[in-house]
Formats: C-alpha cells, structure tokens, sequence
C-alpha cells in the first residue's frame, strides 16, 4: 500500500481543522484508506493547531494486508508528502514531519503570538523561515493566501480554500479534482465561492509550482 | 459527522471521529440512557446522543451536574433494565469512583448493560494529570475494553454492553485523546431501538450492598470476572493474534498497535507475531501462555503505566514462563507515544536501520527553536473572564494587598497567564474554593481569592462554598458566571436555562450562594467597568466569606445567538464598531498590555506607534473604550441603509 501523508498546520481559526476534514471525506468520495487526527479542546483558541491527514492507496492487483495498512492517525516523522503551513511559524513547528522530498507550501501572513502583539518581541523576518526549513526538504514555496484572498474576495474567509487549491497544484494529493469539488459543495457554507477559490488556488499554484 | 451517526442504513461506510463512533456503538446496542459530565476528550460521545437523541424515541441523553451524580442515575435506568452509557474525562472517573466501587458489587439490572466511557489525556493535551484508569479496572473487578480505531469504537462499544450483562457487571471503554478524535472509516451496522420502558425489579439482596450482602456481591462478582478470565477472554475476537516466526512478539493495544504495525512497515518486519489486546483486563491466562510458548522475548508497548506489562508478568510468573517481558524500559510512561517511538524501540528490539531517523529530525528541528515562540492560550477577544480581571486588578491596584489567587479549572485558568498572573495554584474542578478556605485559616497577613466558573460552581463547588460559610473562612469568592460550561465546548448547566433536552429551570448562583448561607453576595457585569471595580473595591475590604458573581455571556455563545440579530442589523444598514482615534492616541498600551484584547494590535500614525483595532476580530464588547486613559477610543453606530426607507414607503 502507497502511504500518502499530507500535515496541515496553523494557528486556531486559520481553517486548518476545516482543510483537513475536506480532504478526508473527499477520499471517502475516492474509495481510499484515510486516517488522522487533528487538534481538539483547549488549544484551539490561539494556539498552535495541526491536522494529520493519512491517505492509502492500493497498487493495481495489490489485496489489503493489515500488516501494510494506514492505522495511525499521527503522521510519522519525516513521512510527510506535503505540508501546508498557513502560517511561517506554524509552518516551522511542524517541520520535522516533512520528508526529505515532500513539499512545504508556506504561507507568508503572520499571526503575532501574545509576546509580539505586546511588543515585547519581535516576530522574526520570512526568510529565516524558509531558510529553516530547506534543512528539511529543497521543495520550499511561499505565497501569501491572505492577501490573494483579501484581494479577490474582500476579507480573509477564502485563504483556507485557495491555499487547498495550491496544495493539489503540487499534484502530491492522490485524489481527483472532483472529489474535493464535491466535497466543498456538501460540507461548506458558500460553496460557489468556495469552489470558485479552490480552482483560482489551483491555478496560481501552478505558476507557483513553476517559477 | 454527526448527522451520519444516526443513518439509518447498514453496511454505509461512513467517516466518523472516535467518539462519534463510540456513540453509534450505543445506538446500536439500543442504549435508553445516557449521562455525563463534559470533559475533553470525552465531551463528543455525550454531545453526539444528545444531539441524535430526537430521532431516536425513547432514548434519554442528558448532562448531570458532576461525574458521580451522572453515574448514579446510569445506574437507576440499568437497574430498570434499561441498557445505560455514562461518559466522562479521567479525572471525572475519581469523583464517581464513590458509586463505581460498589456498583461492581452489586451488577448491573436484568438487560442493563453498562458502559462507562474513559476519556484518557496522555500527554495532559487538557488535562491536569495523565491518571491511567485501567487501574480502576483492577481494583474494582472491572473488564476494561480499549479500541484502537473508530471502527472499533463503534464495534467495541456494542459488544461492552453484552459483556455488561452476561457477567453482571459495568464494564469501562477506555479511550484516550487520541482514539476520541481521530477520523476514520466506519462500517454502520443495524440500529436497534432503546427501551422506552423500564421497570425496576426489586432485589434488597442485590442492591443493598452492607454486611454480608456486600460480601456476597463481591464473592459473585469475583466468580463473574474469574469466569471472564477463563473463558470469555481467551476466545473473544476482541482480542486477535497476527501470526510470525520471529521468537520475539509484541503484545499491545488501543493507539499502540497502530504505532506498532506502521513501524514495523517502515522497518520492513512483517514476521513478528503480535497480540492485540481489545479486553485488556481481565487478562486469559492460557491466551498469554499460548502466545508466549515458542517466544524468548516479549515487548509490551503501551501508553501510560506498565500495566500490560504486569499484568503479563503476573501470570508468567504464576504460570512459570520462561519469557523475559519488556515494557516500561522502551517506552516512556509519560507523555502518549508515536510512531516514532515503535520504531526507535523496534529498531533497537530487532536490529534493523530505521529509513528515518527521528531523533535527528526532533533535534534538528530544536536548532532552530530561536524562531518558535510559544503560543499561549488567551482569552477570546470580547471574553468577559478577561474584563472580570481587569476590574479586580483595578480594584486591588495601590492598594498594597499581599493576595493569593487560588485559580480552579475552566476557561478562566488563563487568568494565570499573563499580563494578569492571577493564578497561584490549579488543582482539580472546585479545589479552589476549598484550598483557598484552608489557606485564609493559617495565613492571617494575605487576602485570599478563590476563582470558580459558574459550571465548576454546580459541578462541585457548592459544598465548598457551604464549608467555607460554616467555618468562616475569610476569603473573596468570584464566580465567573459565563452562563455556560465554556471550556469542554458550551453545554448547558443547571444556571444556562437549558438541559440537554431544552428549555429548563434556570438556577440562579447568586440564590444559591445567599442560601449556603453567604451574607455578602454581589452580582456585577465586567463590562460595565466602573461598577465592576467599585464592588470588588469593596468585597476586598471585608473580611468573611465574600461572594461575587461576575456575570456576563460567554462571547462565542452570545454571538453564535445573536449572528441573526447581526444578520438582520446589516440588511437594515445599521453599523457598529470600535475604533482608535489615532491622533489621540498617546499609546499608553493599557488596552494592548495591561488588557490585552487580541483584536487590540500595534498600529502606526505619522510616525509614531499606536493601538489599533482590529475590526475583523472585535466582537463590540466596549470594556476598550471604558478603560481607555486618552479618551481615544470611540463607538460608532451609523444607521444608512436608505432602502429600508424605502421599504417603509411601499
Ligand atoms: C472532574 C472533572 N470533570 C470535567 C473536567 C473537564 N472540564 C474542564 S474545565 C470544565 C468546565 C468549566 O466550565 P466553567 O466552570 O463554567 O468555566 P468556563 O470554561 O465556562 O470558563 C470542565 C468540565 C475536569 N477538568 N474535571
Ligand atoms: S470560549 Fe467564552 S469563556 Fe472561553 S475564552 Fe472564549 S469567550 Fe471566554
Ligand atoms: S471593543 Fe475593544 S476590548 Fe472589546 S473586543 Fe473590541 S477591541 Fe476588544
């Protein structure tokens, strides 16, 4: 079985819980193994979030054998084929679960912890982060979701779903466009929009990806 | 999903959380009742019943005022011969271990089955302590079941309560964070309909346990469990067997099997024979020895205490094994485990490279620790805990008070944190009262305050507030009254107006506290500032017991309500909002620092820094504008919708 580990992190109201849960029924839609897990209860409000995504994928003729399945819900370190940060710092905290060949997609906009806000520290400049996270992996990519989103759609609700669309750009999600179309039109308020998003994600990702 | 769990349509693969799933697993074996008091992770198995429990008729989910009193009513509707669940975190199962011990003893009620639900907390994700509650499943006489996916806390659930039943006894499902909230395919099977009838069958020699009858009962519930141990356990399929060569095996359970097979995966082993405990207490004897006769070596992975491992050890002994048993020195009791873990062990146990090295990864990943700033939980923005504070910090200000903060468990723990660093000690739910009462006997020189969330209040806090009006403590009593159980995800309390099954008596805390006997007993609004702090001027000075009532909606749930009533203001064009005069701003920071609302952020006019607000996060609460030194801050409230003008022509 072909393990595809995808982690998702952020801070909590970034919309990392609501990418992650998209990708999992969307690979019910698909008929592959999933698994995960994300974070529940205290340190949702301000805190450092994550969701694990677990995808398993038979190959042609290939019989499930427990002994080769998807069982844990965490992602083991150094396995993970995508990471999709929505946030620098975010992004960093969870750098160990990246694989030497997996791609990190970081977005650039910052959200101060409580020190910073208070001026009582400094939030350190984007380049060390991407800088810091080349030790991990070579594929490192960075864009800023809130803005793109706040410039196209007014407001900050759509960067989740564009930056859902530049992650499948990277082509390391095994699952066809329509099953994370049909995904959002059942489980998310202003589907139109938010597949509109998805699809203008996809698009940039691709020059992204690219460049 | 929620909604999936109560499908009508078996064989559906569906994708639920683990505690969704345990929630199905009840539904399918026709539970009648359920109760509980919230606590992560345990909170979704309630709040799932309570939520499918219209569709279901005769089916009773309610949230109790505390973790014994929910037990006990399990226990009336088992008696009734209704089959019951009752659901808590951990910590809950302490305060109904009262209940818990000579339940075991007496049994459950003829087609009773009952199931408690255990929401263990490695790693204290929101926890206080990470107890390991198998114990209580060796020292009440208690089968203790442990799935390792949401399929089988569906599966497991149901089969519990046949356990329940056929050896007259409650029987614990044990979860941790981990299995509760994780997703995963799920295969629903036939729903059956609870009882919507009880009756309870009279049995004094059953269940009314003292003297002799109790000795009796606990004769019969040993023969019960010895019963279980022989038979049940060694056969069940809750427990199963992968088959290897290898003369090393692995026993485990729960998440520390999936860690198992997926390192072993990784390491390319797929020869070791492994023992998968689903009954992981009692243990079969004979399913042990069997497992154990062509094996030099057992390694024993599980999260917590060393259980397995002793239980295992245990019966080596008694049964003269020759296999050396390893646990506890491979895998750490503190903190959950990983895949991570398994491999390094696995690695070590077998002699295989791993194909990636985690240690490296952690510590390559602590070189750049420089860059990662710790993310405190705060209080949301417009949170009324955060203005209660505020008020007493203002109150106490210059006035040169040594003061102890005694925190307690909820929301307002953050009061700890800073800027208010108000929270000496956290113990357990209502431990603050109590505490601060013993601290105001001995140490004369210091004002005490003990915090206590409105849900805590009811959960246990009454009979502190009672002990403390009875000894005459001198302490300052604040009850953080946000009109709900916040913290566990906003259920309903006894002073809500709700129950699980909607419109209820509300019980005022303020009635309460004079009726435990309080003479002073203040109810104010932090958001109305200047109030809030000449009261709490006040309650400092007196001595006695002091109760004050801070009270005022939690923000999440008062905008969840009014987003319609917000919904209907913008369509008639009326707008609210708070904003920073920034030319007047003489950032003085007492709203970013001293407050420290998150939507208040740095800002910058000609030149110089200022507070700014964040419209997007504001939630209009006004307590800026109250505390405001410069007069800087302003409310704007513009009515230009002209079509409703319109409207109102036509
Ligand atoms: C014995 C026990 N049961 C349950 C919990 C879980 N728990 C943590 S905080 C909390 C409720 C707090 O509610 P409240 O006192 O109203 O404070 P709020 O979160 O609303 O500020 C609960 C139930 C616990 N810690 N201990
Ligand atoms: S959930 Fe409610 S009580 Fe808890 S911090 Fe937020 S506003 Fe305050
Ligand atoms: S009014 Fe002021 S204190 Fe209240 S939420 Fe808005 S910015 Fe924060």
């Amino acid at each position: 079985m072909r393990k595809v580990n995808i982690l998702i992190a952020g801070v909590g109201g970034q919309g990392v819980m609501t990418i992650g849960l998209l990708l999992k029924y969307a690979a019910v839609k698909a008929g592959i193994m999933v698994g995960g897990t994300e974070t529940r209860g205290a340190s949702q409000r301000e805190g450092s979030v994550n969701s694990h995504v677990r995808f398993g994928v038979l190959e042609p003729g290939e019989e499930y054998d427990e002994r080769r399945g998807i069982h844990a819900s965490l992602v083991p370190s150094g396995t993970a084929d995508l990471l999709i940060g929505l946030e620098p710092m975010e992004t960093l905290r969870n750098a160990k679960y990246v694989s030497s060949n997996g791609v990190t997609i970081m977005n650039t906009y910052e959200v101060w912890p409580v020190s910073v806000r208070a001026g009582e520290a400094e939030y350190p400049p984007i380049e060390k982060f991407v800088e810091a996270m080349k030790a991990f992996t070579p594929h490192v990519y960075t864009v800023n979701v809130n803005s793109m989103a706040d410039e196209k759609y007014g407001g900050y609700t759509m960067a989740g779903t564009i930056m859902l669309g530049i992650a499948f750009a990277t082509g390391r999600i095994p699952l066809e466009m329509h099953h994370i179309e049909e995904t959002i039109r059942e489980r998310l308020g202003n589907p139109e929009e938010n597949i509109d998003a998805f699809h203008f994600g996809y698009k940039e990702g691709k020059k992204i990806l690219s460049s | 999903m929620v909604s999936d769990v109560a499908l009508n349509e078996p064989g559906k693969r569906v994708l639920l959380l683990g505690n969704e799933a345990v929630a199905r697993g009840a539904l399918e074996a026709g539970v009648g009742l359920a109760s509980g008091y919230p606590g992560t992770p345990a909170s979704e198995v309630l709040d799932t019943l309570v939520e499918v429990a219209k569709e279901f008729p005769g089916l009773v989910a309610q949230y109790s005022t505390n973790e014994y009193v929910a037990l006990e009513t399990a226990i009336g509707a088992s008696w009734s011969g209704v089959r019951a669940l009752c659901a808590m975190k951990m910590v809950g199962m302490n305060v109904a271990s009262d209940p818990l011990f000579t339940l075991c003893y007496c049994g459950v009620g003829p087609g009773g089955g009952l199931v408690i639900v255990n929401g263990g907390d490695p790693s204290c994700i929101s926890s206080t302590n990470e107890q390991d509650n198998r114990y209580y499943g060796l020292h009440a006489h208690m089968p203790v079941v442990e799935p390792s996916n949401p399929q089988e806390c569906k599966d497991f659930t149901s089969t519990a309560f046949g356990i329940s039943e056929e050896f007259d006894v409650p029987v614990m499902l044990n979860m941790t964070a981990r299995t509760s909230h994780s997703l995963g395919p799920v295969v629903l099977g036939e729903l059956r309909p609870p009882k919507e009838e009880g009756y309870f069958v009279k049995n004094w020699g059953k269940y009314f346990s003292a003297l002799v009858i109790a000795v009796s009962n606990k004769q019969k519930l040993l023969r019960n469990m010895a019963r279980l141990a022989e038979n049940y356990a060694y056969s069940t399929t809750l427990n199963k067997i992968l088959e290897g060569k290898r003369r090393i095996g692995i026993v485990t359970s729960g998440v520390s099997y999936n860690y198992t097979l997926e390192a072993l995966d990784m390491l390319k082993l797929y020869d070791v024979p492994i023992l998968k405990l689903g009954l992981v207490y009692p243990l079969s004897k004979k399913l042990v020895a069997e497992f154990a006769e062509n094996l030099e070596k057992i390694v024993v992975m599980e999260e917590l205490e060393g259980f397995l491992e002793d239980e295992l050890k245990k019966i080596a002994y008694d049964e003269g094994l020759s296999v050396k048993i390893v646990g506890k020195e491979l895998f750490s009791p503190a903190g959950e485990l990983s895949v991570d873990d398994a491999l390094i062990a696995y690695s070590k146990v077998f002699g295989v490279e791993p194909p990636i090295n985690p240690q490296e990864l952690a510590l390559k990943t602590l070189g750049f620790s420089s860059l990662l700033m710790m993310r405190t939980p705060g209080f949301c923005p417009g949170c009324s805990h955060r203005a209660t504070l505020y008020a007493i910090k203002k109150a106490v200000e210059g006035k040169g008070y040594d003061i102890v903060w005694g925190g307690d468990i909820g929301c307002y723990a953050n009061a700890s944190l800073p800027p208010f660093n108000m929270g000496d000690f956290m113990v357990c739910m209502s431990a603050g009262v109590s505490i601060a009462s013993g601290i105001s006997f001995k140490s004369k020189k210091q004002k005490v305050v003990a915090f206590i969330g409105d849900s805590t209040f009811f959960h246990t806090g009454m009979p502190a507030v009672l002990n403390a009006v009875w000894n005459n403590a001198d302490i300052l009593i604040v009850v953080m009254d946000n009109g709900w159980t916040a913290m566990t995800g906003h259920q309903p309390h006894p002073g809500t107006g709700l129950s699980a099954s909607g419109k209820a008596k509300a019980v005022d805390i303020a009635e309460v506290c004079r009726a435990l006997g309080a003479d002073y007993v203040r109810v104010v609004d932090p958001f109305n500032l200047r109030q809030a702090i000449s009261v709490f001027d006040e309650a400092f000075k007196r001595s006695g017991v002091r109760v004050v009532v801070s009270r005022q909606e939690c923000v999440l749930q008062s905008k969840r309500r009014m987003r319609e009533i917000e919904a209907e203001k913008k369509r008639k064009g009326i707008e609210e909002f708070y904003e920073v005069a920034e030319h007047i701003c003489i950032f003085c920071e007492e709203c970013l620092k001293a407050f420290g609302c998150p939507a208040i952020v740095v800002g910058e006019f000609e030149g110089k820094k200022v507070s700014k607000i964040d419209l997007g996060r504001c939630v209009n609460c006004s307590v800026c504008k109250q505390l405001c030194k410069g007069c800087a801050i302003t409310h704007t409230k513009i009515w230009r919708n002209t079509s409703i003008l319109e409207e109102a022509k036509s």
